[in-house]
């Protein structure tokens, strides 16, 4: 799986579609292969009872198991409804976007998606680096943060950075608030300075949050660096 | 200092603010709901409330 890309890459793309997306559902889409499944895929503990799956990988990209959710067709149907209740079309072109990102995104890990599901369950993957949710959140992150993994969010950082135009107020009024009237109805409710926090909220997530996993990982723990593919090769990596 | 120069100088706060919090209480970094939360409380209602207070 990717970390901070799923938070930053729909910024990238609204860079460069500007009004023909709306940032909202580009997000939705963006995070929604892993928001329903992710407390399930780790674990969790709840009034001192356990919940989890009990071959996490299996839930989490394969079928039987919530591994659709990582499929070009999701994106497709989840679209569609979206366009049958809203008749908004840039809604539903946004959100397919978006979880396309996801899926394609993920097959950057050595376990893979199932991107054509339900035609095939073959999992997609160039291998790149440890896919391990099997040793739990922070042992997955230290190994994320620890390999290739970090370099792509560290792209993603990087090319967020350098569109810093999209984060501004001017682009906020010009762009953002032009292609969904989400805005414009919040507006109502909340200042300037709450909808501008809000629509950066997941840039700020990403950016800070990539810097302080890399920190957690190499100066407050010691984990070692291997950005040879497939890396860190200390990590128990799940495969196909 | 300009209204653009405090929103910056309030999200490099905030942001620096997150990352030392992250990287030693790192369950902090796993909700993207008090993550935007926090954003919220550093550059919107604090500075309201700052600005309110001021006023008073």
């Amino acid at each position: 799986m990717s970390w901070a890309t799923h938070d930053l890459e729909p910024y990238a793309i609204q860079r460069h579609l500007k009004g023909k997306v709306a940032i909202i559902p580009l997000l939705i889409g963006s995070y929604s292969p892993d928001v329903a499944t992710k407390w399930f895929v780790y674990g969790t503990n709840i009034f001192g009872l356990e919940f989890g799956a009990e071959d996490a990988a299996q839930f989490h990209r394969g079928w039987p198991g919530a591994g659709f959710t990582h499929s070009l067709a999701f994106g497709v149907v989840v679209a569609l409804l979206i366009f049958a209740v809203s008749r908004h079309r840039v809604w539903a072109v946004s959100f397919v976007i978006g979880q396309w990102s996801h899926a394609l995104s993920d097959t950057g890990d050595t376990m893979g998606t199932m991107l054509l599901f339900p035609f095939t369950t073959q999992l997609y993957s160039v291998e790149a680096w440890a896919y391990a949710v099997q040793v739990g959140r922070f042992g997955d992150a230290a190994a994320y943060f620890s390999g290739p993994g970090f370099v792509w969010d560290g792209f993603w950082v990087a090319y967020g950075l350098l569109s810093w135009r999209v984060l501004t107020r001017s682009y906020f009024h010009e762009v953002i608030t032009q292609a969904d009237p989400v805005w414009g109805w919040a507006g109502r409710f909340l200042p300037e300075a709450a909808l501008l926090a809000l629509y950066r909220a997941s840039f700020f997530y990403g950016v800070t949050r990539w810097t302080a996993w890399l920190l957690w990982a190499h100066v407050v723990n010691d984990y070692a660096f291997d950005i040879s593919w497939g890396g860190p090769d200390w990590s128990p990596a799940l495969s196909r | 200092m300009t209204s653009d120069r405090l929103s910056l100088f309030l999200y490099l706060a905030a942001g620096a603010v997150y990352v030392t919090l992250g990287a030693f209480f790192p369950r902090v970094l796993l909700s993207w709901v008090e993550g935007a939360g926090f954003l919220l409380l550093a550059v919107w209602l604090l500075p309201a409330l700052a600005r309110w207070l001021l006023r008073r």
